[in-house]
């Protein structure tokens, strides 16, 4: 047992997030107010990210990366998530989630091709699984794959792909054996300029507003046989591994958001005056500052500790998963909300940071499955777990 | 950073365990309803080992580390071990024994320690008092030098043990002018003229654990049961409620375990509309705050006993988001089990409905719920400086 990390591994962290502050926390506010110019900003941003190394911390030596645990790896994530909100999502997706199937299972080659340059941040992937009628439900994929020669036709349409907009590949979830469930979808890696590929529009959100997230259709798009990841019908299983860090990755923007909303308001009710008296000195505003260490320190361990068991490939891994994804996330709304309770009318306004953390915090709650898909996950875990022990 | 219970650890952990199942746990239903001590209980924990864990074995201990304790104790809520009868061993293991082990002399160690870690002297910790309880500072008994020796006066509330020690800590006011620095402890052994306590005090959950008032009337005590150094009770009452925040807490992470496996195996049994209710995602729903709950408050005690174990003073920020988290959610995890188990929840003959009146207990004892919430605030104001 140990509950600490190193001072190196703790003074590495401290100075990515100091680079990340000066070069891209600075532009968090202008991707939030003017969507518009966030192609430009956001690839700038994984650009650099991958100049500082982020893309590839987690990822294998051999292919460019550092090695890095995921626990470790939680102490970056969540200054980034934390301080650029926007961009940190962009990039769970462009190097994060989407390589990482094809980095553990696809060939030499499309490793070269695609996740080197994504590692990088010079080339920019789009996560393509969910659909209109398949949110939390993968099984539900529509889109086609068929085989064509000796290649694949794939038919049909993605929404919400992360950098959809703005991607140089993606990877797609696709059907390949009707009626097959789980063992009849398979992993595509597409490039964005194989034809028939076409890039939807930026859909305009809640929060996250700079976030580049939109559909891709497939129109025919014939591919070669170098665009499968890893065995035919095997799609579903490297989905959920990619699912599962991505929503590792869910857990720290929420700590991160939750962070920088407390750091906020504390600074505030330590200034803030009302009735003759700072505000903190009001038990009102005091409590919820605790309530919001609270949550956050109990959601830090939470993921910790699902992050260690993802790295030592503990049983229980899905399930501490999907444990801190449901607490994190629903503090981070809580938190944002007794933000938002302490600065009142000024957090109100629009272009406040408290006004856009509260609406970026909501996402946490809905992205890579549903606090209540988790909940079903976690309950059937433990149901499985606890049944025989009662 | 880890999460790694070495191969001890998890052993001492199911032999706990198994010993309380066995051992312990058949005594605490009739336990609670006759709101009784059980004497032979503790007897089983004394030559168990369980009333001591962490002292030095030159006084009776097993000298653990103080992660070991806690898994040892989460090891006796996980066995079924009674809440009250775990609250007794908060009492007489840590807020007693301990403050002698890390405050007392020599003397005073030889003398009770291996009394106290057997089991066959039942110690108990007097801060509160009737007038003075999350204000622990303005305590009003008094203890006045006379005849080579100090007399004390005055009453203590909510004592746990009280009727049932044979030895007492307890805090006074040695010079009122003096304020915080002011106040001392002693030791006060039961039998001593002018010491007696009130009746068992009739509560809510916990009842097997014994609480009462105690009245000091002009109870004389000899110079040597001055415990540490005269004006250093305040600050050692502060060392002592950290156990209040820390090890105490650990028998409720197994209780918790305890109560979901309960409501896990309820939940498939139980069939309604034709299916078990476990199908019912509103059921779920609960059952996976529980898993929530014990993963997270576990960590959260964990890391405490882990700092301690590197030889640190306790992180106050901590210790009090571990009170109140575990005091707080332990109580709404409780009554989801609760209503997990419906109408038969509701009646003492089920684990669950004893449960629930002894989480409340979580946001009241050693500091309640606010009193951790003004803490944390502080804390973050002083780091924001």
């Amino acid at each position: 047992m140990n509950f600490e990390f190193t001072t190196e591994q703790i003074a590495a962290a401290k100075s990515f997030a100091d680079a990340v502050r000066d070069r891209i926390a600075c532009d968090a506010e202008r991707q939030d107010a003017d969507p518009g110019a966030s192609d430009q900003i956001t690839r700038a941003h994984l650009k650099t990210l991958g100049e500082l190394g982020w893309h590839g911390l987690t990822h294998d030596p051999a292919i460019g990366g550092a090695g890095m645990t995921h626990l470790e790896w939680t102490l970056y994530s969540e200054a980034l998530g934390g301080l650029a909100p926007t961009s940190f999502l962009s990039a769970t997706s462009a190097a994060g989630a989407t390589v990482r199937p094809i980095a553990k299972f696809g060939t030499a080659a499309q490793i070269d091709k695609f996740v080197r340059p994504a590692l990088r941040g010079e080339s920019i992937g789009a996560f393509a699984v969910t659909e209109a009628d398949s949110g939390s439900d993968p099984l539900a994929v529509k889109l086609s794959a068929t085989r064509d020669g000796d290649g694949w036709v794939l038919d049909g349409e993605k929404v919400w792909a992360t950098n959809g907009p703005i991607c140089d590949f993606a990877l797609v979830l696709a059907a390949t054996k009707p009626e097959g469930g789980p063992n009849g979808l398979s992993l595509f890696v597409v490039p964005a300029d194989a034809p028939g590929f076409e890039r939807g529009a930026r859909v305009a959100t809640m929060g996250y507003r700079g976030a580049l997230v939109g559909p891709i259709r497939l129109n025919r798009c014939r591919v070669g046989a170098d665009a499968l990841v890893g065995p035919e019908n095997a799609g579903f299983g490297m989905a959920m591994h990619a699912m599962q860090f991505g929503r590792l990755s869910a857990c720290c923007g929420a700590i991160g958001l939750g962070e920088t909303a407390m750091a906020l308001s504390l600074g505030h009710a330590l200034t803030r005056r009302a009735a003759g008296t700072k505000i903190i000195k009001h038990q009102e505003v005091a409590f919820k500052l605790s309530q919001m260490k609270m949550l956050t320190d109990t959601g830090r361990l939470l993921t910790q500790y699902a992050a260690w068991c993802m790295d030592t490939g503990s049983a229980e891994a899905s399930a501490m998963v999907s444990a801190a994804k449901i607490h994190t996330t629903e503090a981070a709304t809580k938190i944002a909300n007794f933000a938002m309770q302490i600065f009142a009318g000024v957090g109100y306004t629009a272009g406040h940071p408290i006004e856009r953390l509260y609406r970026d915090a909501k996402l946490g709650e809905l992205l890579f499955g549903t606090t209540e898909v988790h909940r079903v996950m976690l309950a059937q875990d433990t149901i499985a777990r606890f049944g025989d022990l009662g | 950073m880890d999460f790694i219970l070495s191969a001890e650890q998890l052993a001492f952990r199911d032999t706990v365990e198994r010993f309380c199942r066995e051992r312990i746990a058949p005594f605490a239903e009739e336990a609670d309803r006759n709101a009784e001590f059980s004497y032979e209980a503790w007897r089983r924990m004394g030559e168990f080992g369980l009333l001591g864990m962490h002292y030095p074995e030159e006084y009776g201990g097993q000298g653990a580390d103080v992660l070991t304790s806690i898994v040892g104790g989460e090891a006796m809520g996980l066995g079924g071990a009674d809440a009250g009868l775990l609250l007794a061993w908060g009492a007489h293991t840590y807020l007693c024994g301990d403050t002698i082990l890390k405050h007392g002399s020599e003397e005073q160690k030889t003398k009770y320690l291996p009394k106290i870690a057997s089991g066959e002297w039942i110690g108990c910790w007097a801060l509160t008092e009737p007038g003075a309880g999350s204000d622990a500072a303005s305590i009003t008994t008094t203890a006045v030098r006379r005849d080579g020796g100090w007399v004390l006066n005055g009453a203590k509330m909510f004592i746990t043990n009280g009727p049932i020690c044979k030895v007492c800590v307890v805090n006074a006011v040695t010079d009122k002018s003096a304020g915080h620095g002011g106040i001392s402890a002693f030791i006060v052994e039961a039998g001593t003229k002018g010491f007696s306590s009130g009746k068992p005090l009739h509560k809510m959950g916990v009842r097997s654990s014994q609480t009462s008032e105690l009245i000091f009337e002009d109870c004389w005590i000899p110079e040597e049961n001055l415990l540490g150094m005269e004006g250093m009770g305040f600050l050692m009452a502060l060392q002592t409620l950290e156990w209040d925040r820390s090890a105490l807490l650990a028998p409720y992470i197994g209780s918790a375990e305890l109560g979901l496996r309960r409501c896990v195996k309820y939940s498939l049994d139980r069939r309604q509309f034709g299916k078990p209710i476990a199908d019912f995602q509103a059921v779920q729903h609960k059952l996976a705050d529980m898993r929530i709950f014990i993963n997270a408050f576990r960590l959260l005690v964990y890391r405490i006993a882990w700092n301690k174990d590197q030889g640190r003073p306790l992180n106050h920020m901590e210790a009090s988001i571990s009170k109140l988290y575990g005091g707080d959610m332990g109580f709404q995890i409780a009554s989801e089990a609760v209503q997990i188990h419906g109408g038969y929840g509701y009646i003492h003959e089920y684990p669950v409905e004893r449960s629930l009146r002894d989480a409340k207990l979580g946001q009241i004892g050693g500091g309640t719920s606010e009193i951790q919430q003004m803490i944390i605030s502080r804390l973050l104001t002083q780091e924001a400086r």
